[in-house]
């Protein structure tokens, strides 16, 4: 019925298990990881009970770069093959990686606040990650003002998110940029500040079950675009 | 430092957090109720208008 029926994208959206079994998977993991962060884990000494945003702000943050590192997959497939359904994937994981993104600023910034006593610094690890915000927000912004209708708009797309993918390194290594007495940024897994084996293990099931939820977020999203896709070619018909 | 803040601030990064997540879940699967249900509208009249046409073909 339509071009796209059996590649590799639609076989990813309609796979039995990211359909059946992903998000109860997914939800079960974060039950799981909330009763962790809320009744075993104990209060971090000098923070306190915010510190418990930890687990979801750097469960998310991992999440953001796994979906940036499906968008670099789809942005090069994409320009390889120029079909459009790596296109689609590209859109589905934008989505799904801006909004991480923005979870991970805000409870960041809220984090900040109660630790830092500010809601915001001009330091490398969260200026690089506000680049990465915005080159995301971008993206979208293009993909609604365009529709991405056209060949050139899904090249330019693609071209964003490979800059992303770029970008997620500088991220990563931008505390090393200063010494560590210029920036209040905590590097609390290279420095080992995970003592409690809890710690290690809640951090753990946060990062593997906000994933989950992300690869389910992502095919949702792949499918309402096939199906909108599917519409359209329906309403053609129609029309013809 | 344990501010009477910290658990406000908790409070609010957890909401903040969910309500980001739930409602893009609770919008991706509104927007495939609705596409999947214009989808089986769309198909019931595609096939009606189908059947009508070849009524027309077979009757003289």
């Amino acid at each position: 019925m339509i071009q796209i029926a059996s590649s590799p994208v639609t076989k990813f959206s309609s796979n039995v298990f990211v359909r059946t079994l992903l998000p109860p998977l997914a939800f079960f993991g974060i039950a799981l990881a909330n009763f962790f962060v809320f009744v075993v884990v104990p209060s971090e000494r000098v923070m306190g009970a915010v510190q418990r945003i930890f687990y979801f702000h750097v469960g998310s943050a991992v999440a953001t770069y796994a979906m940036i590192g499906l968008m670099l997959l789809a942005a090069v497939c994409y320009l390889a093959t120029r079909l459009r359904d790596w296109d689609l994937l590209l859109h589905a994981s934008e989505s799904v990686a801006f909004l991480l993104c923005t979870a991970v600023l805000l409870t960041g910034m809220i984090w900040g606040h109660s630790a830092w006593n500010t809601w915001w610094r001009w330091e490398p690890r969260l200026v690089s990650f506000l680049v990465l915000w915005l080159i995301l927000f971008s993206a979208l912004i293009l993909r609604s003002l365009t529709g991405s209708v056209g060949g050139k708009e899904r090249n330019f797309n693609s071209v964003l998110a490979i800059l992303a993918a770029v970008n997620v390194p500088i991220v990563i290594f931008s505390v090393k940029l200063l010494d560590h007495s210029e920036q209040l940024h905590p590097q609390v897994i290279a420095e080992r500040g995970l003592e409690s084996p809890w710690y290690v293990f809640t951090l753990l099931l946060a990062i593997l079950s906000l994933s989950l939820l992300a690869v389910w977020m992502v095919s949702l999203k792949l499918n309402n675009l096939i199906l909108r896709e599917e519409l359209l070619l329906l309403q053609d018909q129609r029309r013809s | 430092m344990i501010t009477p803040d910290t658990h406000w601030d908790l409070f609010l990064g957890y909401t903040a957090f969910w309500i980001c997540l739930g409602w893009f879940v609770f919008t991706l699967i509104r927007e495939q109720r609705s596409l999947r249900r214009e989808m089986d509208e769309l198909k019931t009249e595609l096939s009606r208008m189908t059947t009508q046409t070849e009524r027309r073909r077979v009757s003289p």
